[in-house]
């Protein structure tokens, strides 16, 4: 689902005078249907860079990313999302690449319910069921329904992330990318993300995350892909990344 | 009379609002500008139609002058005996005699012919006027059809008035294209625009400004499908004559209150009671 | 698919200044494009070339009108106002210089109707207060003057007048300049909301980067009358690569 190859990217930081920051060099993943690779690895080692970079957030200088939308149909071609056209992104954004942020960007005066239903609503699902199913999810992530019709401006950080969760695990995905999922949520809140996450994959969907709680990582992870800073990676042309199973 | 050319303007002036003229009737509804001459009366007082009569009249034409439908006003009285002094030409208070009719502010109740032209004076022949105060913008609506604005104001009257408020000079559709002013004539006259067998020549002075109607246009006074434009008269009958169909003029008779309502048509109102009409 | 709008090269000077250099872009259909930049970037000079509103020195603007693709020159003034009055809308910044304040609030909101032939006054009518509902104005005001209204209403009241005639392609001018940031968030809302239900294509030009986010899927960073970046909103704003593009997404205040 996911054939990420030879990805360099360089941030360089015009504001203070120039200065370069490789983050990622030669760096690559595999995904396929159904399965969860972790990425691993210390602060500053690229792991964010490298989700976003599979979302089309980050723009990578080199390498391949391709992206198969239906898991079904195995000789469909591939998308190469470093190449691929606004127009093309938005389209895999809507049903087929989902990403899960660490945290809630609040809409101003949107209900929660109306938040998550909008992943339904884009993909044109009638109003009536968009909208109960996404009273149903909230409700699985613990979010009370006299909370459905409030903006979650005013909820605590965890119930926003659930919100944010929700939005997300409301529809199915072929692609969905986990930054830092279960980070704000208590043990109880934690396990049912796992399940919906292990649901997912159980679906076909092909997922990607960043956990640093190693509990729940160990818990959906079937592979795990260490990525290490590029000022400590070997100069050598081969792959720098290990990969352990 | 002597040292003035026949009908007061020289015969070059004459061709030049001639040409105005024949633009004029080629573009139904259509302002054409023309170079406006010094008349002896001041602006407001019929300059403009003065200058179209006198560049149509013949030797052999009758001419019939009104004021708000009477032969008899001061105004109709001195316009009829300067085109006399200047012109020779015969002039008369009956419509049907007529061969040139120069109005103010009213038309005929007699059916006009198709040998017949009718002259009016006209203020303002801007219809966009209120609207729009810029002259170029309004050239520009004109020229693109742009005439939203104008329905939008009668669409106020009917939310403001429960119906639309003006009682005279209502905008007109012209030849299914322009706007246009029909001149300060009452409601109650528009639809005599309409598909009318004579000539209607439009000049207004003080603006230098010609328009005209050919004979047989289609001339609709705007309004709605479900709002429709109704001419509107007073409820009552003429005094005099007794007629309940033509335009009336409300008359205060006495400092007690007391008044009475006549034709305004004096011509039209004459020959009712003289059997005539 | 094919473009909706294709600028080509736009350049322009007013006098000595150059407000457009050379400045290309495509819209899609259905999709948001901001146009981001400092005051003097050439941002609504763009937009008034791409509305129509103003003739570039040299360069076209191409314009698909679902069966042919021609200039907004070729077409002529003629055609371009019809265009203006009926298939595009302009929301521009002052709802005041684009609304009649002597005229009621209905009357604003049917005129883009009538000028475009409605003739039933009940049908206007009954389409302005729907409109007024829409854009969360309370229709018992259908026959008020836009003289009582707050700044917020009035852009409600001028979004109402702008999408009556079910535009395909809207130009915003700083759509939510000089409101409170509550009432910002109101329209900026329900712009959202009405971009998916009427599936509209919207050019947005803005100097708030906020509002960007909000709304576009594509963002153009102008400066000096060039475009220095361009891209997925997201992108451009989250991995900036021109130096003006950080320093813009540096300058912006946290919430």
């Amino acid at each position: 689902m996911i054939a990420a190859d030879g990805l360099d990217k360089t941030f360089t930081l015009h504001l203070r005078g120039g200065v370069r920051l490789p983050v990622l060099r030669d760096a690559g993943i595999t995904v396929r249907s159904g399965e969860c690779v972790a990425l691993a690895g210390p602060s500053g080692a690229g792991k964010s860079t490298l989700l976003r970079a599979l979302y089309g957030n980050y723009r990578v200088d080199r390498g391949t990313i391709l992206i198969r939308r239906d898991p079904a149909t195995p000789n469909a071609s591939m998308i190469d999302l470093a190449r691929a056209t606004a127009e093309t992104i938005i389209a895999l954004r809507r049903d087929a690449l989902g990403y899960v942020s660490q945290f809630l960007r609040a809409m101003p005066r949107v209900a929660s319910r109306d938040i998550v239903a909008e992943t339904l609503l884009v993909r044109g699902i009638d109003p009536h069921e968009a909208h109960r199913r996404a009273a149903a999810m909230l409700e699985r992530l613990g979010i009370a329904p006299r909370l459905h019709d409030l903006p979650p401006a005013t909820f605590s950080g965890g119930e926003q992330q659930r919100v944010n969760l929700a939005r997300s695990f409301v529809a199915p995905w072929p692609i969905l990318l986990l930054d830092e999922p279960t980070a704000s949520l208590d043990a109880a809140n934690r396990d049912i993300v796992v399940d919906l996450i292990n649901d997912a994959k159980a679906a076909g969907t092909a997922i990607v995350g960043i956990l640093h709680d190693t509990a729940s990582r160990d818990r959906i992870a079937d592979r795990i892909l260490s990525l290490a800073p590029v000022a400590d990676q070997p100069a050598m042309p081969e792959r720098a990344n290990l990969e352990s199973a | 009379m002597q040292g003035y050319n026949f009908a007061y303007l020289d015969e070059q002036t004459k061709r030049m609002i001639r040409r105005a003229i024949l633009k004029a009737v080629a573009i139904p509804g259509h302002q054409v500008p023309f170079a406006g001459r010094e008349m002896p009366l001041p602006y407001g007082w019929g300059t403009g139609g003065i200058q179209v009569t006198a560049a149509i009249l013949g030797a052999e034409d009758v001419l019939k002058v009104i004021d708000q439908g009477a032969d008899d006003t001061t105004n109709a009285v001195s316009i009829r005996s300067f085109f006399a002094r200047t012109a020779g030409v015969r002039t008369t208070t009956s419509t049907a005699e007529a061969s040139v009719i120069q109005t103010r502010h009213r038309i005929p109740e007699r059916q006009l012919r198709g040998d017949q032209i009718i002259v009016y004076q006209v203020p303002i022949p801007e219809p966009l006027f209120r609207l729009e105060p810029s002259r170029a913008a309004a050239r520009r609506m004109h020229a693109m059809s742009d005439y939203g604005p104008m329905q939008v104001k009668l669409y106020e009257d009917i939310t403001r008035f429960g119906r639309v408020a003006v009682a005279y000079d209502h905008p007109v559709l012209v030849n299914c294209r322009y706007l246009m002013s029909p001149s300060p004539i009452p409601a109650f006259d528009n639809p005599k625009l309409h598909r009318m067998a004579a000539l209607q020549l439009f000049g207004a002075g003080r603006e230098k400004r010609i328009y005209a109607v050919p004979p047989y246009t289609d001339v609709v006074s705007l309004d709605f499908e479900d709002r429709p434009f109704e001419p509107v008269r007073a409820p009552a009958r003429c005094a005099l004559c007794g007629a309940d169909d033509t335009y009336l003029d409300e008359m205060v008779t006495d400092d007690r209150g007391g008044r009475l309502f006549a034709c305004s048509d004096t011509d039209h109102c004459a020959a009712i009671l003289a059997g005539t009409a | 698919m094919t473009a909706l709008l294709q600028a080509r090269a736009l350049t322009h000077r007013f006098g000595r200044t150059i407000a457009l250099d050379d400045v290309s872009l495509t819209l899609s259909p259905h999709e948001i494009l901001a146009i981001v930049g400092e005051s003097g970037s050439g941002k609504s000079t763009l937009l008034n070339v791409l509305s129509g509103c103003l003739t570039p020195q040299s360069g076209d603007v191409m314009y698909h009108d679902g069966t042919t693709v021609r200039s907004l020159a070729e077409r002529g003034e003629r055609a371009v106002r019809t265009l203006q009055r009926a298939r595009w809308g302009y929301v521009a910044q002052d709802p005041r210089s684009a609304l009649r304040l002597d005229i009621t609030a209905g009357g604003n909101i049917g005129e883009r109707l009538m000028a475009g032939g409605a003739r039933h006054y009940g049908h206007i009518r009954a389409v302005a207060a729907r409109w007024l509902e829409t854009v969360e104005i309370d229709p018992v005001r259908i026959d008020d003057l836009p003289r009582t209204f707050s700044g917020g209403m009035l852009q409600r009241l001028q979004i109402a007048a702008t999408l009556v005639t079910d535009p395909e392609l809207v130009f915003m001018d700083e759509p939510t300049g000089g409101l409170d940031v509550s009432v910002q968030a109101r329209i900026l809302d329900l712009i959202r909301s009405l971009v998916r239900s009427l599936g509209l294509a919207i050019v947005i030009v803005t100097h708030d980067i906020g509002v960007a986010r909000l709304l576009a899927d594509r963002l153009i960073v102008m400066r000096h009358g060039r475009i220095v970046e361009a891209g997925l909103t997201d992108q451009v704003l989250d991995d900036p690569h021109h130096p003006y593009t950080q320093l813009l997404v540096a300058s912006v205040l946290p919430a």
